[in-house]
């Protein structure tokens, strides 16, 4: 129950934003660094850490201009799944391409046990026209995520290079 | 716009709902096992030149770490064997049946395999003895049994099968139906007082029975079991 009215506060929160754009995208992420207090870490070159479901919700795609971003990830990595709130900024460097930060905050899902989640997120993003609409946007960037009841169970924090594709819902401003 | 983002966010909500998983509670190391982590895998190594290993699938949105008390258990701290266990994506074991091929290959000097599972764990371990028979001498299922399109009556492995008396996740039903799937010299074994969640440690778990016995009992006489099959 409380998990139910959390996520909805999230997603209140989320419309809040006069947002002129909305995308969906997949993401994945691929682990450099794990940090565990509690046992030896064996690590082999970079290492799939999971991946997710991501919904944004921003102002709109504008040069030169901070603009500003919201959303909600559903994200699964080695400590479990995840819902975790997206709070950014982004800006276009030039038509196409532009960079984006992001602050993470959410719970670790677990049964009648939720966990707080927090992290932060910047990336490089290219976006590709279809019909000379800005339609599908490719993200590359880095991350590093927390969870602070994991620190006496195994691995507690990453850092990934995360990677992502998004559906771009509604036109660009220029 | 707004109906949109409504259907994702009721999507989203909906697949929240059913990806809980169970958050393992906190285990104290024992000294005399070294434990080392992967990405992919827990390895309990307990300093002995290891020449049998166990490969363990997790139940059902079970974190892997809920078994380390079963593995690193003082009972198997001098014996020849090696556990790994295995983490599987969005703790579903579902999603990566086959990986125990992956970890024998990683472990060519280990000689004889088993595989182990607890709940859907153990019905993948079946499904992947079923898809490399080859592989295992063994196979060690606790409160689990295959799924119907699994058929290893003519494998030439042994099975263990252990369930909880209390167990009313996986009934007894469900064991007997289930036994012409399995070879005929399986042994059948149920712990008196047990429960379903009693095999790992992570609370208690939706719907199961009580466990009459404590946790940490439950576990000692599940490793007793499985040692006494391995050696």
């Amino acid at each position: 129950m409380i998990r139910a009215i959390l996520i909805c506060m999230l997603f209140i929160f989320c419309m809040k934003v006069n947002s002129q754009s909305f995308d969906v995208g997949i993401m994945s992420f691929l682990n450099i660094v794990t940090n565990n207090k509690l046992y030896e870490v064996e690590k082999d070159g970079l290492t799939l850490n999971g991946g997710g479901l991501k919904f944004n919700f921003q102002q709109a795609y504008q040069q030169s201009t901070c603009n500003y971003n919201i959303g909600l990830e559903l994200s699964f990595n080695d400590w479990g799944n995840q819902i975790l709130s997206r709070l950014g900024a982004n800006t276009l460097l030039n038509n196409q391409i532009g960079i984006n930060i992001i602050l993470l905050n959410g719970l670790a899902l677990y049964v009648d046990n939720l966990a707080y989640v927090f992290g932060a997120e910047a990336s490089v993003f290219y976006l590709i026209k279809i019909k000379n609409i800005d339609r599908v946007k490719l993200n590359l960037g880095l991350r590093f995520t927390q969870n602070t009841k994991y620190k006496t169970i195994g691995n507690f924090s990453f850092v990934d290079l995360p990677i992502s594709i998004c559906w771009l819902f509604g036109n660009r401003i220029d | 716009m707004f109906k949109k983002g409504c259907f994702f966010v009721g999507l989203l909500l909906c697949i929240t709902h059913f990806s809980c998983s169970y958050l393992p509670e906190t285990f104290e190391p024992v000294d005399s096992f070294s434990i080392t982590e992967t990405q992919k895998y827990i390895e309990v190594d307990n300093g002995q030149k290891a020449t049998t290993g166990i490969i363990f699938y997790p139940g059902g949105l079970v974190d892997a770490h809920a078994y380390l008390p079963l593995f690193s258990n003082t009972l198997m701290a001098n014996l020849s064997v090696k556990s790994v266990l295995v983490k599987m994506p969005l703790n579903l074991a579902v999603f990566d049946a086959n990986e125990a091929q992956y970890v024998i290959e990683t472990y060519p000097e280990i000689e004889r395999w088993f595989i182990a599972g607890h709940s859907l764990g153990g019905a993948m371990a079946c499904t992947a003895v079923n898809n490399s028979p080859s592989l295992f001498n063994g196979m060690i299922l606790m409160a689990a049994y295959p799924a119907n399109s699994v058929d290893l009556s003519n494998w030439a492995g042994n099975v263990l099968s252990v369930r909880g008396s209390n167990d009313l996740l996986t009934q007894q039903k469900d064991i007997d139906d289930t036994k012409k799937q399995l070879p005929a010299n399986t042994q059948f074994t149920t712990i008196n007082g047990g429960n379903h969640a009693g095999f790992g440690q992570y609370g208690v778990q939706s719907k199961d029975g009580e466990n009459e016995l404590s946790n940490p009992s439950q576990i000692d006489i599940t490793v007793e079991k499985m040692i006494n099959f391995i050696l």
